[in-house]
């Protein structure tokens, strides 16, 4: 792997750590592969609102299961 | 149009002959050629021949024969060829496998309907619509990280603000040096995008990780030091750590290693030296990943302590914000040393080391806490107090108090603040209760809407502390010295409310319970609420409190209203006639539902006047009536009868207009009889007073209406005529026509023949009466008004005593409403005329009328005879005292029969 390949995913991890770090400090609940998989799909063209509200539509059908068959909730 | 120069020339032409046309030929094999005409004579330039222009005939130019555009046979692009299923198909199946990816994290994959129909979900709400690209990212998250920085300072969480902006920075600094457009992630705004959507309130994991970030980037964890030969070689034999356990030395014969110094309170960045200051920096320091604030400090040694970057966390967190330092040595000149020592104290007796002791703990000024209670009692979320459990507690602190008087003044103002949020619940409930619904009576709606008026007074003057803080605070007030403080903040709210809205708290729960919810009728709830409301008021008036006695008063008056203008509307309008349910429930009168309507009884019955308006009240187990407030009883029963007057007149068609009506609230009811009337409103009111006020105000309304009904019965239904006739008829005042009956039914009962017949009866009396009036007497008596029957015994034996007589019924149809006024009394006469006559007929009536006079005094019930002619007992003819005869005791003043 080249230096430059390297430096950039050095880069692109850094960016990443930060924006965990924002996400924890808003309390937004993403954990670190969440959220990974969240700026794949924004990088790839996904729009940012759409995604936030398919994020919450889930996490209510989510708790709503929970509330049905009692069981604990998926982290995210 | 001249012919032009290319064409071929044109030969002269004879004035006669039309040259041929320069225009091409037409090919018009149908038509034929046509002939010259003789009018068409067209000369040239004087004769001359124009030659050709050598601008007629265009040369041949190179350009003349165009090859073919390359634009009209464009090759086919490799694009167009491409199928375009084919992207989208790769781009929509990286965005189904990352769909999986976020489902699977969110949700689990346990059930697999739900999986793979929120994978669907996902798939199609980002595939359709998910891959229009947001432009205007950039501004957008630059104004919503301002926004969360400020609300979070707003909100006294320092260290989360500090931290999002320093992870901004980070971001936008680590962005734009690592700009490349083949970088992975470019679409930054987008992402910060997300987290802003996503974002929630900050709960206290986020405080903690917000501190515990700020930690991480002020002391940094070392890197990991790989032990390498160089610095084994750099480093003094038997020295380092790394020969510890070598050849077998036991712990602590190793050098270099720091003892563990006493506890200090010097623990500042002033006792290292230089020296130190730089080993230091370059010390381990262990560092975990998931860190939260206190698990910071319970796995360091106290080596750890020493750290510069820790002691640089510990001087800036150290002191209150916008403070320059907080000194934890006592100084009696200094009040803000006094907690923080107390504090101290405190940590020691807890073995809590000194630099720990207030880092938890949170100080704000005095004037700011001021400020804060201000708003808490308005109801706001403020930082000072907060509402948990249905209660206030109280969380920053005060330098310069312990935190035991701290809270002792905290709590009054705690318990007041407790107070008026419960107020503000029960105002908010009842109206958001819909308008509709039983248990939401106009009373009730009114003391909601007083004690709200009540609650906005308090906001109002505290918005105008709040304003004089502001101001002085900027300097606006010159020369006027203002004191903030939280025991004058407690001193000016007792001196301007007292107790009065704890006393309306108190009313509410005695009233409506602790769910503030009313379970009686409305009528009992109501008078039980007015009831309460001014037993209070005689409360704080006799203990002394007139403001509490007044706010109370005020709420007190708006709450009556509704039930005052009740009954100003009942004595207006009177009762219904034939109207079921048009009175309110909490009204203390009530209909019974006896209309005249097709399945009540009529107007005429006199049930409906009498019971088809009731005073609505039960009794208790004391014996008060519930259902009627205590200083409307003296003018219930006036109330109730003025208001069946009034449906009596409407009844009859007479109206009402007569009676001034003057209506006036009770504010001004009360406002103008009180004894003393303050600016505040508030006045000394006994309820005998109030009860005496109130009667005195519809005492005129009642005797209007009493005058109105008697004039009305007195004139449009001619009682003293019909009384006149009755007189006549019953008590036998026309004596000759009566006699005359009473010789015609003798006459009959004594030929043993039968003379109850209703036609007999009737004929007779009919004759008796035509033939006064052919004598010459006016007509005394409407004869169809006069009925005469009989109901009594058949037995023939019975007929021939005075006995027969009893069941002899005379009915004179008086018109209404008069027929309640009169009773009958015609066969108890009769039957003493007969036993008379009897008597008379056996001769012994001489002796009988020496010994015993007949004394019959009948009195009339009716109305009242206002208006009328005075009518005594004497009008009936001198009256005899003596024994009375039959089973009634009544005394007829007529004439004496001797």
């Amino acid at each position: 792997m080249s230096s430059k390949e390297t430096d950039r995913i050095n880069a692109a991890q850094q960016t990443l750590d930060i924006l965990h770090e924002i996400s924890q400090l808003l309390n937004t609940r993403l954990d670190r592969e969440t959220l990974t998989t969240c700026v794949r799909m924004i990088e790839g063209g996904v729009n940012p609102e759409a995604l936030a509200a398919v994020i919450q539509e889930l996490r209510r059908e989510n708790s709503s299961l929970k509330q049905d068959n009692g069981r604990p909730a998926s982290a995210g | 149009m001249r012919p032009t120069s290319a064409d071929r020339p044109r030969p002269a032409s004879a004035a006669s002959r039309r040259p041929v046309s320069s225009v091409t030929p037409r090919a018009t094999p149908t038509q034929t050629v046509r002939p010259s005409s003789s009018q068409s004579i067209h000369h040239p330039y004087s004769g001359t021949i124009r030659p050709s222009s050598s601008q007629g005939i265009r040369p041949s130019t190179s350009q003349g024969i165009r090859p073919v555009s390359s634009a009209s046979m464009r090759p086919i692009s490799r694009l167009t060829a491409r199928p375009q299923s084919r992207q989208l198909r790769a781009n929509h199946l990286k965005i189904v496998s990352l769909c999986e990816q976020l489902v699977r994290n969110l949700q689990g994959d346990e059930d697999e309907t739900e999986y793979h129909s929120s994978i669907d979900y996902a798939t199609r709400s980002l595939s359709l619509e998910g891959t229009m690209l947001n432009k205007v990212g950039v501004t957008i998250e630059a104004g919503r990280s301002g926004q969360n920085d400020a609300w979070a300072r707003i909100q006294s969480h320092d260290a989360l603000a500090d931290a999002l902006e320093t992870s901004y920075k980070r971001l936008k600094e680590n962005f734009e040096k690592e700009h490349d457009l083949d970088q992975e992630i470019k679409a930054l705004p987008s992402h910060l995008q997300l987290l802003f959507c996503l974002a929630n309130a900050p709960e206290s994991s986020t405080s903690t990780y917000a501190s515990s970030y700020l930690f991480n980037l002020n002391a940094p964890p070392p890197a990991v030091e790989v032990l390498t030969w160089k610095k084994i070689l750099e480093d003094d034999p038997f020295e380092g750590e790394h020969w510890e356990g070598v050849y077998g030395m036991p712990p602590g014969s190793i050098k270099n290693q720091r003892e563990p110094d006493s506890d200090s309170d010097a623990s500042s960045l002033w006792s290292l030296h230089s020296d130190d200051i730089d080993i230091e920096r370059s010390s381990t320091l262990a560092h975990t990943t998931k860190i939260t604030f206190p698990d910071v400090f319970a796995g360091f040694s106290h080596r750890h302590f020493q750290t510069y970057g820790y002691l640089c966390f510990i001087e800036k967190s150290r002191g209150p914000s916008g403070q320059t330092g907080m000194s934890t040595r006592f100084d009696i000149g200094n009040a803000s040393t006094l907690g923080p020592t107390l504090q101290n104290v405190m940590g020691r007796n807890r073995a809590v080391p000194t630099e720990f002791v207030h880092l938890a703990d949170k100080y704000i000024y005095e004037h700011d806490a001021v400020r804060e209670v201000l708003i808490a009692l308005q109801g706001r979320s403020n930082v000072m107090l907060h509402w948990q459990n249905d209660a206030y507690s109280a969380t920053p602190r005060l330098l310069h108090l312990s935190l035991a008087s701290q809270a002792s003044i905290l709590a009054s103002l705690g318990e007041r603040c407790t107070c008026l949020k419960h107020l503000r619940n029960f105002v908010t409930r009842v109206f958001s209760t819909p308008s509709g619904s039983k248990s939401k009576t106009r009373t009730l709606e009114a003391f909601a809407d007083a004690v709200d008026a009540e609650l906005r007074l308090l906001d109002t003057w505290c918005a105008e502390k709040e304003e004089q803080i502001v101001l002085a605070t900027n300097g606006a007030l010159p020369g006027q010295a203002l004191v903030v403080s939280l025991l004058s903040l407690e001193v000016q709210t007792r001196d301007k409310f007292e107790g009065a809205f704890s006393v309306l708290l108190n009313v509410v729960r005695s009233v409506f319970g602790q769910d503030h919810s009313p379970r009686a009728s409305p009528s009992t709830t109501t008078a039980a609420l007015l009831d309460r409301l001014f037993a209070v008021i005689q409360e704080n008036l006799e203990r002394g409190e007139r403001i509490t006695a007044g706010v109370v008063m005020r709420v007190f008056i708006r709450s009556s209203e509704p039930l005052w203008s009740m009954v100003g509307q009942w004595l207006k309008d009177g009762m219904g006639i034939g109207d079921i349910n048009d009175l309110d429930d909490e009204f203390f009168i009530e209909s019974n539902g006896l209309g005249s309507g097709a399945f009540g009884v009529g107007l005429l019955d006199p049930d409906y006047w009498t019971e088809g308006y009731t005073l609505r009240y039960e009794d208790d187990e004391d014996g008060r009536r519930k259902g009627l407030p205590t200083f409307f009883r003296p003018v219930a029963e006036p109330v109730l009868a003025s208001g069946k007057a009034v449906g009596l007149l409407k009844a009859l068609g007479v109206g009402v207009s007569g009676i001034e009506w003057q209506w006036r609230s009770l504010a001004e009811l009360v406002a103008g009889g009180a004894d003393q009337d303050e600016a505040s409103g508030l006045f000394s009111v006994s309820i005998d007073t109030l009860s005496s006020l109130i009667h005195d105000e519809l005492a005129p309304y009642c005797q209007s209406t009493g005058l109105a009904l008697s004039k009305a019965v007195v004139g449009e239904c001619d009682f003293w005529r019909h009384l006149s006739t009755i007189e006549d008829l019953y008590l036998m005042r026309k004596g000759d026509a009566m006699s005359h009956f009473c010789d015609v039914l003798f006459a009959k009962m004594d030929s043993q023949q039968h003379w109850s017949d209703f036609h007999f009866l009737n004929t007779t009396f009919t004759d008796v009466v035509e033939s006064s009036v052919n004598i010459g007497a006016g007509e005394w008596v409407q004869l169809s008004l006069v009925r005469l029957s009989y109901r009594g015994s058949k037995d023939k034996s019975v007929g021939r005593t005075v006995r027969g007589l009893e069941g002899l019924l005379v009915e004179y149809a008086v018109p209404f409403p008069l027929i309640y006024i009169f009773t009958h009394i015609y066969g108890f006469l009769l039957q003493i005329m007969r036993a008379k006559v009897a008597l008379e007929r056996r001769g012994d009536m001489k002796t009988y009328s020496k010994s015993t006079q007949l004394s019959l005094q009948v009195r009339l019930v009716g109305p009242g005879r206002t208006g009328g002619p005075n009518r005594t007992a004497t009008d009936f003819g001198p009256v005899n005292e003596g024994p009375v005869a039959g089973p009634n005791r009544l005394r007829l003043p007529v004439r004496t029969f001797s």
